[in-house]
């Protein structure tokens, strides 16, 4: 079934998200109106218009590309060690199911803790700089990886199995054209989840530490009574972890569907 | 000569096999601990990092006797209980309202779910503009913590209340109040109950880092203290009684789930459940 472009905006407008956009607009204005208005002090929030201001300064004198630049490093290359490490265990905790069940409650009761809080144990070890970040990060976001991969191939049907057996697959046919394919849309729950809390830990550490980053940025310009810029640097936060949520999501959709 | 060494492997290996799971994690929580006491006897890697457990334990068992540590543990908990009470609360209002009414559960849900992606503690400037630097600030950044999950589970309950319980009611012409109290109330119970244990957890986080980022009182205010003075054997005993009273309040947390749910499985006549 052909859909066309019209008909493809008229949904998108019409749909509950833009209906949500609106409103968000909306509550913008009344607090634009509110502060004017005296009734909101500016020392507390900042008319939306002078952080849109703060933002366009923060873009012009390169101060956000940099911070954007290190926390978006910082975040892919722990991404790339949660994935590279937790693949790999994950599968290994599948293949040996007596090691899978004796750790699985382990780590799923350790994914419970905030590891956040031992940032400053990090510290100490790695010193003040990306190192400690990105291993505090690790230490936490690698078991949603660990812990779905796990469940996903446990997850596969054994039907399938069987009709592989039937058909005489290799070991390594039946990993690559039976398993993975079935268990990708919940290994990918699991990457989305880590991805999400990596960003969250690196953040959140920049913030604590002053160090690096967008969270650096916040906590630099609220150190200088910067409100707009304050505000601004969170908004870009906020921008950055919602783009990464959405189209994760629309990837999770799109794998689930092919499946 | 060659048989001894490899009959001794292959005895090893397949007492290895006989290992039962509880006995495999148990020997691997055991070599973790053996491991980190020899890397504190022997100061294998940077003197004073790995301080050995039993000196961590007994510098907590010296914390509990003192009464300002209860000061800080008090002040933590009153902020973590105030923050859980307003955040969950306002959560549950909203998600029953967004599952009520579902053009706004719909408009809504994508903003929170992204908004709950974020990091928490980034607001702490916002909090600190608001509430100043007293518990306030550490309050409100704990409620925003407990907010979402309550938020999304319980419009999640909400949308997964199955209608025939409602025709049924409709038929039985059963009152609103009785329509919330027999229907909407234990269908959403589980949910709302599992949205709180997730916002309890996501709420007691940002109260400790803003307690380490800008305090002078509560648990967090003394790891950050214990850190920058570098007494890691006293910062490790810090952060043992809170890892503690974490998995303390997910395990109760969990029983009432438990008890609570057993209420709300239905049961046919049959015997089997849904």
């Amino acid at each position: 079934m052909k859909i066309g472009v019209g008909t493809f905006l008229k949904a998108a407008l019409f749909s509950p998200a833009a209906y949500g956009l609106v409103t968000i607009v909306g509550l913008l204005v009344l607090l634009e109106a509110t502060v004017q208005a005296n009734l909101v002090s500016k020392w507390i929030v900042p008319l939306p218009t002078e952080v849109g201001s703060a933002i366009w300064e923060l873009f012009v004198s390169d101060t956000i590309e940099s911070a954007l630049a290190s926390t978006t490093t910082a975040v892919a290359v722990c991404t790339a060690l949660v994935i590279a490490f937790g693949l790999p265990i994950g599968y290994l905790l599948y293949r040996y199911p007596k090691y899978g069940e004796a750790y699985g409650t382990l780590l799923k009761s350790l994914f419970s803790v905030p590891m956040i809080l031992l940032f400053p144990v990090f510290l100490v070890m790695f010193g003040r700089n990306y190192v400690a970040i990105i291993c505090c990060a690790f230490s936490h976001c690698v078991l949603p990886v660990i812990i779905y991969t796990h469940e996903a191939l446990f997850g596969v049907p054994a039907v399938l199995l069987k009709v592989g057996k039937t058909f005489r697959v290799s070991n390594r046919d039946k990993f690559w054209k039976i398993m993975l394919p079935h268990a990708l849309p919940t290994i990918f729950v699991g990457i989305r989840l880590a991805m999400i809390y990596v960003l969250v830990y690196i953040v959140g550490i920049e913030y604590m530490i002053s160090f690096g980053g967008l969270g650096h940025l916040i906590s630099d310009m609220y150190a200088r009574f910067d409100i707009p810029k304050t505000f601004a640097a969170i908004v870009f936060v906020i921008l950055l972890s919602g783009s990464l949520y959405f189209v994760m999501r629309g990837i999770e959709a799109w794998m689930r569907r092919l499946r | 000569m060659d048989a001894t060494p490899a009959l001794t492997e292959s005895m090893s290996r397949s007492s290895i096999r006989r290992l039962s799971s509880r006995q495999i994690l148990w020997a691997s929580v055991l070599a973790v601990w053996v491991g980190w006491e020899f890397f504190a006897a022997f100061d294998v890697y940077l003197k004073d990092v790995f301080p050995s457990s039993f000196f961590v334990l007994a510098t907590l068992g010296s914390f509990l006797s003192t009464s300002a540590f209860y000061a800080h543990a008090s002040t933590t908990m009153l902020e973590i209980v105030v923050a859980f009470l307003i955040g969950s609360s306002i959560g549950v209002a909203a998600g029953i309202c967004m599952g009520a009414w579902r053009p706004l559960g719909q408009a809504a849900e994508p903003y929170v779910s992204a908004l709950m992606a974020t990091p928490r503690i980034i607001w702490f400037p916002v909090s600190l503009m608001i509430f100043g630097s007293g518990i306030g600030s550490k309050v409100a950044l704990g409620a925003m913590g407990a907010f979402f999950p309550a938020v999304l589970y319980t419009y999640a309950g909400m949308l997964a209340v199955r209608p025939i319980y409602k025709n049924v009611a409709t038929v039985f012409q059963i009152s609103p109040a009785g329509m919330v109290t027999k229907v909407y109330i234990p269908s959403i119970l589980r949910p709302v109950l599992i949205g709180s244990q997730i916002g309890l957890g996501v709420c007691i986080t940002p109260i400790l880092l803003a307690e380490m980022k800008s305090s002078s009182i509560g648990l967090g205010h003394l790891i950050m203290n214990y850190y920058i003075n570098f007494q890691i054997t006293e910062m490790y005993a810090v952060l043992t009684f809170v890892f503690v009273f974490i998995v303390v309040i997910n395990f109760l947390m969990t029983r009432l789930i438990r008890f609570a749910s057993k209420g709300t499985v239905l049961r046919h006549p049959e015997g089997h459940t849904e």
